[in-house]
């Protein structure tokens, strides 16, 4: 018996790849029970690096705790079902692009008609208005298109820029359970359903909001100096790369020398240091016995003769660090108060002390691929306690449970098999 | 205008920087009341980068539609205080260090026995137990404690490790997970009465977007181990950063065959294009003219050396193909075909995107000191429930007197405390 806050909320979820698939797990982790719909021929993610057939780890890392329902949704006898389904869940989420719900007659208003206080999850790449309303848009078009890709401001050695994770799309999913959860909320003190809508775009730009943020008082010159440049590149032709440079240089990105919030090479290794205060500057320079005039009040980053002392400063830190091992300025930036680690890698975390002692870690096992472990959720909750029980379920598991839960019979379930309605 | 979702709860903030404040925003941006308590000399993100005194954009860009409260709290008669507002108090966000909030009397054991349904989140950078519990964290510390750092690949000139730019993402997220909990506690309570206590982490954060790396399969992950036994070996010798990136980087070999998931230099700019299926790849080659067939060819086998060298042959020529035109003319060509495609915009220029514009991501605030400014606005749109930007982030202490009049507090009890430097 599930535990979680949301235990007896059952979820309808149509969607695929990151974003609606992570959001729905996000609901099933607190109790809530998401039936997945998925086209006979599975999501495509089951089939993106596959590892038995129509089973793959980017799948299976986003939709533990879920039940399967295999069946062609353009089918008339699905629709069918579909419409019976939506009567008895509290909760449907989607992603398609903004005219394919409509014609699968799943769209918010068709559904409310059968289900006035349903909560409708509604999630596109780019908004339901506007030029790219109808764009297909993948995590990385909208991380290009929002600003995300450029503000890391890398690129390889051909100028081709390099491509962040995929951030746009895991915030778009707990923004999805952020929403369902605050509708949700709504609706038990009022009785009320409706409509939340997020898109990929919002949530990009969200990430970026300082950057994105316009306020004359502030930065009026900077941005319409950044503006006219652009605009000026442009005409030009400037490659990306060549921009990008510009583009510190009007911003001020990495101007001077940095030794407070960056990594640096040690002997065998790498290590961060995050120091984003005056006290917490002052205990770095303490460890690293450097003096330095960045907290003074004369302290003037746009001067050029300050940026050449801060780059020589910082030429001559990164030397330093470079002498000694990773563990032994773990140890001096701990003792000294400075916010550090090593640089990890990722697949050495799942055994580390400290993810372990935390319980981040959750113990799984497949049904076709046996054992796992992964992720457990965000947070802990202390009277309901999230508690994922079950890993992702194979294609159509639960199809015939799911229908006959609708009131369909054995020999109406086994038509629509030999039709090729559901799988 | 109808309310927000979260109309009538109000939330204590004792939050700082990002993870917190962003939190505290999205309730406030959802009809919550949010009383941000302030140190008298404004938290850390009023000064960072400020362009007047205790203004910055960092803070007015992650603290808006909330109210400013100051409150010396190593001061006894301000924990009274706190106490004293509590019954008032549907939720408390916290996010100091694990031994802070007890010494503060704002731990979550002290302010439920004032509130028994008071929901508290306890937001910390690595959890409460582990050998990291008491350490510092901060989103760049977080990244490289979490492998996001090193799973990014990126280094500089020199070969160290470059941190992820563009948004501080382990920040964000938990900022997205607190207001999410404390949504789903708020739904409990009211079907219950139970409050509870909600506890998240950046650690735990940064761990789940990074989903499929952190997750051990044994049936699946032959490669995976093989990786990290080259990451061991690669170690024990005394390898550089950028050689332990060769040992462990999966995607290198990967990348050897990929035309439809990158972005591509163009003759006057960047393009991305995002193709994650058959049909949308047999699309990307028509559009582009090429029968490269990269990942898509049924004898992909990136191990291969042969194979290798041909596919990057391919993908070079792809690449030049990309550099002919310029990022209009191949927009138009991938709009045409059906191309899920994108310009790379920078993040400034995205205030006059008519995308942005036709959807009202935009909101404009005017704040009591600075002016007006535009920002991002809600995440979410509610049909019945519209959330609203309730105002742009306060000056420091602006809310003090209101909220202590709202405890019961009389002028003269405020005046003495402002005298006693309790409150400011």
């Amino acid at each position: 018996m599930a535990s979680g806050p949301l235990n007896g909320v059952r979820v309808l979820e149509f969607t695929q790849i990151i974003a609606g698939p992570l959001g729905c797990q996000l609901l099933a982790d607190l109790g809530a029970d998401v039936v997945k719909v998925e086209p006979p021929h599975g999501e495509p993610w089951r089939l993106q690096g596959q590892f038995i057939p129509l089973e793959s780890k980017t799948f299976q890392s986003l939709n533990r705790g879920k039940r399967s329902l295999a069946i062609d949704v353009a089918h008339p006898k699905s629709q069918e079902a579909i419409h019976r389904l939506v009567r008895e869940v509290d909760v449907v989420v989607i992603n398609y692009r903004p005219d394919v719900a409509r014609r699968l007659h799943i769209d918010d208003e068709t559904l409310r008609a059968l289900k006035p206080d349903l909560v409708y999850v509604d999630n596109t790449a780019f908004g339901r208005n506007g030029p790219w309303a109808d764009r297909p848009g993948y995590d990385i078009v909208v991380q290009a298109a929002s600003g995300l890709m450029s503000g890391v401001g890398k690129v390889d050695e051909h100028g081709t820029p390099l491509v962040p994770p995929a951030f746009a799309d895991y915030t778009t999913g707990y923004s999805i359970a952020l929403g369902t959860c605050a509708a949700l909320f709504h609706r038990a003190l009022t009785g009320e359903g409706q409509l939340v809508e997020t898109s990929l775009l919002v949530n990009a730009l969200t990430l970026q909001g300082t950057q994105f943020m316009s306020l004359p008082a502030g930065d009026a010159t900077q941005r319409a100096e950044f503006m006219q440049a652009l605009e000026r590149a442009r005409k030009r032709g400037t490659s990306y790369a060549d921009f990008l440079k510009e583009r510190e240089v009007i911003l001020r990105v990495g101007a001077a020398g940095n030794i407070y919030y960056r990594a640096f090479l040690t002997k065998d290794g790498a290590i961060a240091i995050g120091a984003l205060s005056a006290s917490l500057r002052a205990k770095v320079r303490a460890v690293l016995g450097v003096d330095h005039n960045r907290d003074e009040p004369d302290y003037n980053a746009a001067d050029p003769a300050q940026q050449a002392r801060d780059r020589e400063l910082t030429e001559r830190v990164e030397a330093q660090i470079r002498a000694q091992t990773s563990a032994h300025w773990e140890q001096a930036f701990e003792r000294g108060g400075v916010p550090v680690s090593p640089v990890h890698f990722t697949q050495e975390l799942l055994d580390h002390p400290q993810i372990t002692e935390n319980g981040y870690v959750l113990r799984l096992e497949h049904e076709l691929t046996g054992e796992q472990v992964m992720v457990g959720p965000a947070w802990r909750m202390s009277a309901t306690p999230p508690t994922p029980e079950r890993a992702s379920p194979p294609l159509g598991r639960d199809t015939d449970d799911i229908l006959v839960g609708a009131g369909y019979s054995e020999a109406e379930i086994a038509a629509m098999r030999a039709e090729g309605a559901i799988r | 205008m109808a309310a927000g979702p979260l109309d009538g709860v109000t939330v204590l903030e004792f939050t700082q920087i990002i993870a917190g404040p962003f939190g505290c925003q999205n309730l406030a941006d959802m009809g919550a009341d949010v009383i941000k308590v302030e140190p008298p000399e404004g938290e850390p993100w009023r000064q960072f980068a400020q362009f007047m005194p205790g203004e910055a954009k960092y803070f007015q860009s992650l603290n808006r539609g909330k109210q400013s409260l100051v409150l010396a709290l190593q001061e006894p008669a301000a924990q009274e205080i706190v106490h004293r507002l509590i019954p008032q108090i549907d939720v408390v966000v916290v996010n100091y260090r694990p031994d802070v909030p007890q010494r503060l009397r704002i731990d979550y054991d002290t302010l439920s026995a004032i509130r028994p349904d008071l929901i508290y989140v306890d937001n910390t950078a690595f959890g409460r137990k582990g050998p990291w519990a008491h350490r510092p964290g901060y989103d760049i510390v977080v990244q490289a404690v979490s492998g996001l750092m090193a799973g990014e690949g990126k280094t500089d000139a020199h070969g160290a490790p470059d941190l992820i730019r563009s948004t501080a993402i382990a920040d964000y997220g938990t900022g997205l997970a607190i207001a999410w909990g404390v949504c789903a506690a708020l739904f409990h309570r009211e079907r219950t009465g139970e409050g509870q206590l909600i506890s998240s982490t950046l650690l735990q954060t940064a761990l789940a977007f990074q989903g499929s790396s952190v997750f051990e399969l044994p049936a699946a992950d032959a490669m995976v181990q093989m990786r990290m036994e080259r990451l061991r070996q690669a170690k024990a010798a005394g390898a550089s950063y950028r050689e332990l990136l060769a040992a462990h980087n999966p995607l290198a070999a990967l990348a050897a065959g990929n035309i439809y998931y990158r972005p591509f230099a163009t003759k006057d700019g960047a393009l991305a294009i995002g193709a994650l299926s058959a049909s949308l790849w047999a699309k990307v080659r028509t559009a582009i003219g090429t029968d490269f067939l990269g990942m898509a060819d049924p004898g992909f086998n990136p191990m291969d050396a042969a194979w290798r060298a041909k596919a990057e042959a391919a993908v070079a020529a792809v690449e030049e193909t990309l550099r002919s035109r310029t990022t209009a003319e191949w927009m138009e060509i991938f709009d045409r075909e059906g191309v899920p495609a994108s310009p790379v915009h920078f993040p400034e220029e995205m205030l006059e995107d008519p995308q942005v514009a036709a959807n009202e991501m935009l909101v404009p605030l005017e704040h009591d000191l600075s002016g007006p400014q535009r920002q991002v606005g809600p995440i979410l749109g509610f049909s019945k429930t519209p959330l609203a930007a309730q105002g742009s982030s306060p000056p420091l202490g602006r809310d003090t007197d209101a909220v202590l009049k709202r405890a019961g507090y009389g002028d003269a009890d405020i005046a003495r405390f402002r005298e006693q430097k309790v409150v400011g």
